[in-house]
């Protein structure tokens, strides 16, 4: 320690010009690691959310972008011809949110409100932690209460078994409720079409959605559930008929893809977008890496009397080699520990703003995807660190030990 | 005979920080044409700072200093390098190379500086580097010649320009024997024959008992 | 010879690492230019993007250490050349306009090649005014040895 001490202060920071261009490197080489290696995680798992749809018969829908669906005036009547289509002649998963409301809450967050079937539960439900899942065979009389799932920060408000009164934005109208189970902390979900952008349901309430519940809902949440619909056990035939119908009644024009039709999309755009990000990452990571390792020689070069005089007073080589170690692993940590703040300070902004959708538990909020992205970090800054000190005491071995190196 | 050196200097002040180290307390030095004079004294008496004055190198000192009847104060920058460059001449120890230059390019480097290309540099090049035979290691880089070769180079590009003054550093330290009577030999040759005037810092008691006048410096206490 | 400090391998390697900057400012407005057609891959390249003159800016810090390098190993032959008859305010002028020259040389270069691709040059001002920066700095840390 002595001997770090003492060339930490004597040799390598003499000349601070190089520790802080190998820390500049460093930061450089850490930021670009952690955050290629984070959005590959998070494309992962967003495809692993979407192989639960991988079902022979299944489709996904999505508006066309060249509808104008938006700008049209859509009678309750005429959408519920849809659903009542649906319910007769097609099996439908559905889920929907983005919905919001005022309950009150320990953290003054506005609660978001999600909508799930039956169906779309058994392909694709919320982890529970507490209590059990959706139930659906529930009555939506004005004394009945619907039971339904909390986020995990909702459970200290909200414990499971509690009835509370909570305006539905779907129904327009406030309805008892009843906390039937606890959502699974920092449940995740990916969006089908970009899967490295997510939402996060700490602080959701999941309302199980019936026939019942449909019909008495407002038309805009029949409009926004028919946008992420699923369809199962059907072929694309009458797939196609069911577009042509909406189209017909409500004069919305909606895609129904397959599974096999979305893998298509994904390996056109969204893995072709990854490729062009790890491709680019690489060839930004080789750079530093070479300009690190020059950094590197460059410095032993102008220091090369400094590590003469050690070596030549009784300093091993594989002291020295050990000393390098220490020298660059403590960069490499203050780059790293640099790195964690920032996605900390990221993941801690969420909650300064209330982002329902984004507020995540962990330490800051970090999330294991942070922690394994940290991870990829520190391997490649392991790799960095071993490669620079054992090329600089390669170096340094190389040049005799002489009165002319000292001169 | 003409004053070469006339110094009268009342101190020199180094400082750092809040710390200052002050050097040449009322020190005088007079020495004239063709003299050989040497300076000796203990490390850190300010020999070095000596002859970084004497040699227009340092102009930051308290007192007056007259170099070959001119007052070194009113020298600009630009007639200091001149100086350096027509009139002194500089024999350092054999590390004073630039080791990216061939040994040739080292001594002819006073001529680059030249205000005015002179005839016969090319003659006075050979003839200087005949009279110190180091002909066979033109070509060398410093990295590649033995230390007497390369204080020979040193003392080539001192004399190259055939100074009226020579300030010497400790040009004997880190010479064997035999380099050492070569570059003395020189040395005094350089005065017996051009008459320039000799100015040596040095540790070397034999060298400086060859003088004309041994200076002592000493620490005031 | 001449009175310069840098040799030609120096000042090839200046052009070489002046040029690299450059070209890197002009990489990372190619990904803009990727990603500005394509929202999914703008998701995924954002920090690159929005970073992008950190980043070359981060990259260009090589320079200052690669100056660094060189006038420190220049202590000797300042020395020598003072001692000879030059000034250090004059080397310093010198290695200030070679660099700057060399500079502008490679900034004209690398202006022709993005103009060519059809790439904004804005980056490179910012790159140009960094170089610059570093070059002056350097000139600071030059001296005799």
């Amino acid at each position: 320690m002595k001997v770090f001490r003492f060339f930490l202060t004597r040799v390598f920071l003499r000349k601070p010009i190089f520790a802080i261009g190998a820390l500049i490197l460093f930061l450089m080489a850490n930021y670009m690691a952690f955050l290629t290696a984070h959005s590959v995680l998070s494309t992962r798992e967003g495809y692993q959310q979407m192989a639960h749809f991988d079902k022979e018969g299944t489709f996904v829908a999505n508006l066309d972008p060249d509808s104008d669906f938006g700008n049209k005036d859509i009678s309750k009547a005429s959408i519920q011809k849809v659903y009542d289509r649906l319910d007769s002649r097609y099996h439908y998963a559905l889920y929907t949110d983005g919905m919001m409301t005022n309950l009150a809450n320990g953290r003054g967050v506005k609660v978001p409100v999600s909508y799930m079937n039956q169906r779309y539960n058994d392909l694709d439900g919320f982890p529970i932690a507490q209590g059990r899942g959706l139930k659906f065979d529930y009555s939506l009389g004005r004394k009945d209460a619907i039971p339904v799932l909390v986020g995990e920060g909702l459970a200290d408000d909200y414990p499971l078994g509690t009835q509370f009164k909570m305006y539905d934005p779907a129904l327009l109208r406030e309805v008892r409720v009843k906390v039937v189970g606890v959502i699974a902390e920092n449940s995740v979900r990916s969006n089908f079409y970009a899967l490295n952008s997510k939402k996060y349901y700490n602080f959701s309430v999941v309302v199980p959605v019936t026939t019942a519940f449909i019909k008495q809902a407002d038309v805009s949440f029949n409009i926004n559930a028919l946008n992420d619909l699923v369809l199962s056990d059907t072929d694309r035939a009458d797939v196609s008929e069911l577009g042509d119908y909406i189209d017909k009644t409500i004069g919305a024009k909606f895609n129904l893809y397959s599974y096999q039709d979305n893998i298509d999309y994904y390996n056109e755009y969204l893995f072709s977008s990854l490729r062009f990000l790890t491709v680019a990452s690489g060839v930004l990571l080789i750079l530093i890496v070479l300009l690190s390792v020059l950094s590197a020689l460059i410095s032993v070069r102008v220091m090369m009397r400094d590590f003469t005089i050690n070596l030549m007073v009784g300093l091993s080589y594989g002291r020295l080699r050990r000393l390098f170690y220490a020298y660059y692993a403590g960069l490499s940590l203050i780059a790293l520990l640099a790195v964690f703040a920032m996605a900390a300070y990221s993941r801690h902004s969420y909650w300064r703003k209330k982002d329902a959708f984004l507020m995540t538990y962990g330490l800051c909020g970090m999330i294991r995807m942070d922690w394994l992205a940290l991870l990829v970090a520190s391997l490649f800054d392991f790799l960095l660190v071993a490669m620079l000190a054992q090329l600089t005491t390669w170096r340094l071995r190389r040049v005799p030990i002489s009165l002319g190196v000292l001169q | 005979m003409d004053k070469v050196i006339d110094l009268n200097l009342d101190h020199k002040t180094y400082r750092k920080g809040s710390s200052s180290v002050t050097l040449l307390e009322h020190f005088s030095l007079t020495v004239t044409e063709g003299e050989k004079v040497a300076i000796v004294g203990e490390s850190g008496v300010g020999k070095s700072t000596l002859l970084n004055i004497l040699g227009l190198l340092d102009t930051r000192y308290e007192g007056s200093y007259r170099l070959l009847g001119r007052s070194a104060r009113t020298l600009s920058d630009l007639e200091s390098a001149a100086w350096r460059n027509e009139k002194i001449g500089f024999v350092l120890q054999e590390s004073a190379l630039i080791s990216s230059l061939s040994i040739a390019d080292n001594i002819r480097l006073p001529l680059l500086y030249a205000r005015t290309p002179r005839k016969g540099d090319s003659r006075r090049f050979d003839q200087v580097v005949d009279s110190l035979g180091i002909g066979s290691i033109l070509s060398k880089k410093p990295l590649e010649c033995s230390g007497g070769e390369k204080s020979r180079a040193v003392f080539a590009r001192a004399i190259i320009m055939n100074p009226e003054v020579v300030f010497a550093d400790e040009p004997t330290a880190s010479l064997d024997s035999e380099n050492r009577s070569r570059i003395i030999a020189l040395l005094f040759a350089l005065n017996r024959d051009s008459g320039s005037t000799i100015v040596t810092v040095t540790h070397d008691a034999s060298l400086a008992d060859q003088h004309d006048r041994i200076i002592k410096l000493q620490r005031k206490d | 010879m001449d009175r310069s400090i840098l040799r030609l391998n120096n000042r090839l390697e200046l052009v070489f690492l002046y040029l690299g900057c450059f070209l890197l400012a002009g990489f990372f407005v190619y990904l803009k230019h990727q990603a500005d057609d394509s929202e999914v891959l703008m998701s995924y390249i954002k920090f690159m993007i929005e970073k992008r003159r950190a980043f070359v800016l981060g990259f260009s810090a090589f320079v200052l250490v690669f100056l660094y390098q060189l006038v420190t190993k220049a202590g000797t032959e300042v020395r020598c050349r003072v001692l000879v008859g030059d000034t250090l305010r004059q080397i310093k002028l010198r290695y200030l306009v070679e660099c700057l020259i060399l500079l502008g040389i490679s900034f004209l270069l690398s202006t022709v090649v993005h103009l060519l691709l059809g790439f904004e040059i804005v980056d490179s001002f910012y790159v140009l005014l960094a170089l610059a920066a570093y070059v002056l700095l350097s000139a600071v840390f030059l001296g005799a040895r």
